[in-house]
């Protein structure tokens, strides 16, 4: 009795996590402006719309952006989770924990009204910043849970056979913590892709990003792009996050 | 051993210029970056916040304690029940085989790999007025009108959940596998049932991490925008939905000022949070030890 | 094993490379020829823009229009104040006209190169000119309420008779007239509005049914189509969109607001000789016919009305015929009221104190 309740209980929050998704990526390709649901037709204009210009240029934007600043986050979140992984109780690491965290606390908008009071509206270069420091965090957290793992002995033993340890660092930490390191990646990227408070409010018309452009479409036109979006580049994602999860979980 | 500072015993020769450069990077290049991205905005929000005039902060404090409120209700709501169903799927499931374990775990985080904003259409689809939910409702004769699930203080909350659930999901299955396989076995031998298993080993063992995420889902429901802002209703005007209005009006030095305010709380909500876990493993640590001391001559 | 992670990562590269290539591969380099730099409400409005205005321009000035997003009121206040605009022509509403030209936020512009003779009294501005009226209207589903016809705004009320919720547009405007035409203020006894008395009517709708708020043009629609609202504001031109695409949408024009949608130009933009050009060039008598012909939106050149047929007249807001039923805005006293008034809006959606 109690395997059916917890079946149940199981079952009910997959379904309340992938139904959305069910019921929306089919709108790439159905006209839903027949009333009743779900929609009738099948048509491809979504994907005819996405191969406009500023479709295509969000897109490109979201995968730059997306690149950089997950690259940038993994290259910083590296070196913090080196400091505070190999010597956690000094000041620095504790500082360094407590602002880290802090990023995920204050809300994202109070940052970007900060931004924008002293930048204005920027171009694509202004958003490097905030989603570097967004995806700061998550990066951070998956390499340091990987540093730690290593053992505590590490440095000194390294230097001792008369390595630096900067050496050691690129050399033996970094390539102890791989998969770590590309699932940081991985999530700083996912961070980039699917922020939208930035990408609304400090950049000009002519600079969109996927998110933007898509919440700008959907309100003003009924635009359904962003499903045709999801359904290439989600599935890609959803590929490399399977593959990922699968690692995770079975190296317990 | 593992608190031991390794790294500050001096090897043979003395450390290299190269190592303290490396070293004094390591923490600078990140504090560099958290610097100037977390202090800017305080700078300008404090600037704003000592310009601001009186008769313009005396017509904001009313709307933003009203909206202050309703915001930290949404987020302790949902944070609140981000974490108890994260909770309970990762308990749930670590009893379950390893292949029907990866696969749930697999479909609850992948909506990560798509946008909220899809999502959210998803769920106005679904829940809407005219959708299937509110249209299954009514075929069964529990309700006569469509129940307001979206547009509403439920829509919000409902979008907020459904916005937490993957990685809080993601995580708590990390902290139930990190706990110590010989806790349970040990359990098992001594003859406790499932129920008691769960009480004493479970329970005990998970809080510390399910607290942990309770209080970053609480922090991120605050300081979301897209949740409210597409499924909200009327009254549902979070204050980073009212900081969005006002930049929108043009009037961003108040954006600014309700800003400053508004990140304030979280900040002080998470600070006691982690002081309190500070002076709980303290206060711990000394029990053991004055028990460990009694118990010197058993 | 080596082989296979060497072979993803060249298709993972290969793939990035590949989506930057198409994406930013453009047939022509549209940096050659000057930019134009338009904002507008976008959606079928702007897509009859797009072919009555844009298009035309382009053939015949060789410069290309960049379409920017939704005008962005405060933006262009933050333009003031930074000096430099991104936008050179913006498509916006009455009260923003004078609120910004008493601010200093836009060009004067120059009123020898408008049609001044033959534009309607109202339509013009030292700094900016009315392109187009539109009006907004009730809309409903004719689908799930059929049998409903001009509709007035003491139907909007009326929950007994039309049961559901109700939609507005996110601003006062036009939601404090509706309230009070609905309480019974005759149409030439509108202004100086009685704003307490509007809001008590707007509380008072308020607990009977539910309200959802709208800001942008399709949520309306929208809200139709998957029943969130029974009545909703809109827009007449998005409400005939609908209609030429099927939806069973209805709309009536009875005691519907009719406004002008204004070309302005930001003080700080970069190409105002341009500007002026563009918005000359929306002014003359084909081209607006040509907006009518693809969006029931009335002209403001006098001159336009020839040439229109007779069921395309029946749905411009400020036709002969439909001039009598409609509600004309004041929009001076609103450019006066509009601050306090938002800020009043905000308070009353979260249900504070009077």
């Amino acid at each position: 009795m109690w395997k059916l309740l917890t079946v149940l209980i199981v079952g009910a929050i997959v379904l309340f996590l992938i139904a959305p998704i069910v019921i929306a990526l089919p709108m790439a390709v159905s006209d839903q402006t027949a009333l009743g649901f779900p929609a009738e037709q099948f048509t491809c204009k979504w994907f005819e719309e996405l191969a406009t210009h500023r479709w295509r240029e969000a897109m490109a934007s979201s995968l730059l952006l997306g690149l950089v600043s997950a690259a940038l986050a993994v290259v910083v979140g590296a070196l913090a989770a080196f400091r505070v992984a190999v010597w956690p109780a000094s000041r620095a690491a504790k500082t360094l924990s407590i602002l880290i965290i802090a990023v995920l606390i204050v809300p994202p908008i109070w940052l970007a009204t900060g931004y924008f009071r002293l930048f204005g509206e920027g171009g694509l270069t202004v958003l490097i910043l905030p989603h570097t420091l967004l995806a700061l965090p998550l990066a951070f957290s998956c390499i340091w849970y990987g540093m730690s793992r290593l053992h505590p002995a590490l440095l000194d033993a390294a230097s001792l056979l008369g390595a630096s340890q900067l050496s050691t660092f690129i050399r033996v930490y970094l390539p102890g913590c791989r998969g770590y390191i590309i699932a940081a990646f991985f999530v700083a990227f996912l961070a980039s892709w699917d922020e939208s408070v930035f990408s609304l409010f400090l950049t000009g018309p002519n600079i969109s990003t996927i998110p933007k452009l898509a919440f700008e479409t959907m309100r003003m036109d009924r635009d359904l792009t962003v499903a045709a979006v999801n359904l290439v580049a989600g599935t890609a994602l959803a590929g490399c996050l399977v593959v990922l999860l699968r690692r995770i979980d079975y190296e317990y | 051993m593992t608190n031991q500072n390794f790294g500050s015993a001096d090897p043979v020769a003395a450390p290299a210029l190269r190592d303290v450069v490396f070293r004094v990077a390591t923490a600078a290049v990140p504090l560099l970056l958290l610097g100037v991205g977390l202090g800017l905005p305080l700078l300008t929000g404090l600037l704003d916040m000592a310009q601001l005039s009186h008769g313009g902060a005396r017509l904001l404090s009313a709307v933003l304690a009203a909206v202050l409120g309703r915001t930290l209700l949404f987020a302790a709501i949902s944070g609140g029940i981000a974490t108890i169903v994260a909770w309970t799927f990762a308990l749930i499931t670590t009893g379950w085989p390893r292949s029907y374990r990866t696969l749930l775990l697999v479909l609850c985080v992948l909506p990560v790999a798509t946008h909220f904003i899809l999502r959210t259409y998803g769920l106005q689809q679904i829940f809407g007025a005219g959708g299937p939910m509110n249209s299954a409702l009514i075929m069964t004769g529990l309700i006569v009108e469509p129940l307001p699930l979206t547009k509403s203080a439920f829509g919000t909350v409902m979008a907020l959940t459904s916005w937490l659930l993957p990685v809080s999901v993601f995580f708590m299955y990390m902290v139930v596998r990190s706990v110590p396989r010989e806790l349970i076995d040990a359990a098992v031998l001594l003859g406790a049932g499932r129920a008691a298993i769960l009480r004493n080993v479970w329970l005990p063992q998970t809080t510390p991490g399910a607290m942990l995420l309770l209080t970053i889902n609480f922090c991120l429901g605050y300081g979301t925008y897209l949740s409210p802002r597409l499924l909200g209703g009327l009254e549902d005007v979070t204050v980073v939905v009212l900081i969005g209005q006002l930049l929108n009006e043009g009037r961003s030095a108040q954006a600014a000022m309700v800003g400053t305010i508004a990140t304030a709380i979280p900040l002080v909500i998470a600070a006691i949070v982690f002081l309190a876990r500070r002076i709980h493993a303290r206060s711990r640590k000394l029990l053991i030890q004055r028990s460990s001391e009694q118990c010197g001559s058993c | 094993m080596k082989a296979r992670k060497i072979v993803g990562i060249c298709i993972g590269v290969a793939a990035v490379l590949g989506v930057l290539t198409w994406a930013f591969w453009s047939p022509a380099p549209k940096n050659a020829e000057q930019q134009l730099v338009v904002a507008s409400w976008g959606g079928a409005y702007q897509t009859a823009q797009r072919k009555a205005f844009f298009e035309p321009f382009e053939k015949e000035f060789k410069v290309h229009i960049v379409e920017a997003g939704t005008p962005d009121y405060g933006k262009i206040y933050e333009w003031q104040r930074s000096g430099a605009a991104s936008i050179d022509v913006v498509d916006v509403e009455t009260f923003f006209v004078f609120q910004a030209g008493k601010k200093g936020a836009l060009t004067r512009l120059d009123r020898d190169l408008l049609p001044t003779a033959s534009l309607m009294k109202s339509a013009v501005d030292d700094f900016g000119v009315a392109s187009c009226a539109y009006a907004e209207v009730i809309a409903w589903n004719k689908k799930r309420n059929p049998g409903l016809s001009d509709l007035k705004w003491s139907d909007f009320w009326d929950t007994e008779r039309i049961p559901g919720p109700r939609a507005f547009r996110d601003l006062p405007a036009t939601t404090l007239e509706a309230a009070l035409l609905a309480d019974g203020v005759s149409p030439d006894h509108l202004y100086p509005l009685d704003v307490d008395r509007a809001f008590k009517k707007l509380d008072a709708l308020r607990a009977k049914t539910k309200i959802v708020l709208w800001t942008a043009g399709s949520e309306p629609i929208e809200f139709l189509k998957d029943r969130t609202a029974v009545l909703s504001t809109a827009w007449n031109g998005r409400i005939r969109d609908a209609q030429n695409e099927g939806m069973p949408l209805e709309m009536s024009f009875n005691q519907a607001t009719l406004d002008w949608l204004w070309w302005v130009i930001p003080k700080e933009a970069k190409n105002k000789e341009l500007a002026m050009k563009f918005i000359a060039f929306t002014l003359r008598p084909d081209r607006q016919r040509a907006l009518v012909e693809n969006i029931p939106y009335g002209p403001t050149n006098e001159d336009a009305w020839t040439g229109l047929p007779e069921d395309k007249l029946r749905q411009v807001p400020n036709s002969p015929a439909n001039m009598k039923r409609v509600i004309i805005r004041d929009n001076k006293w609103w450019a006066e009221h509009e601050t306090e008034l938002v800020d009043r809006w905000r308070q009353w959606k979260l249900g504070l104190g009077k």
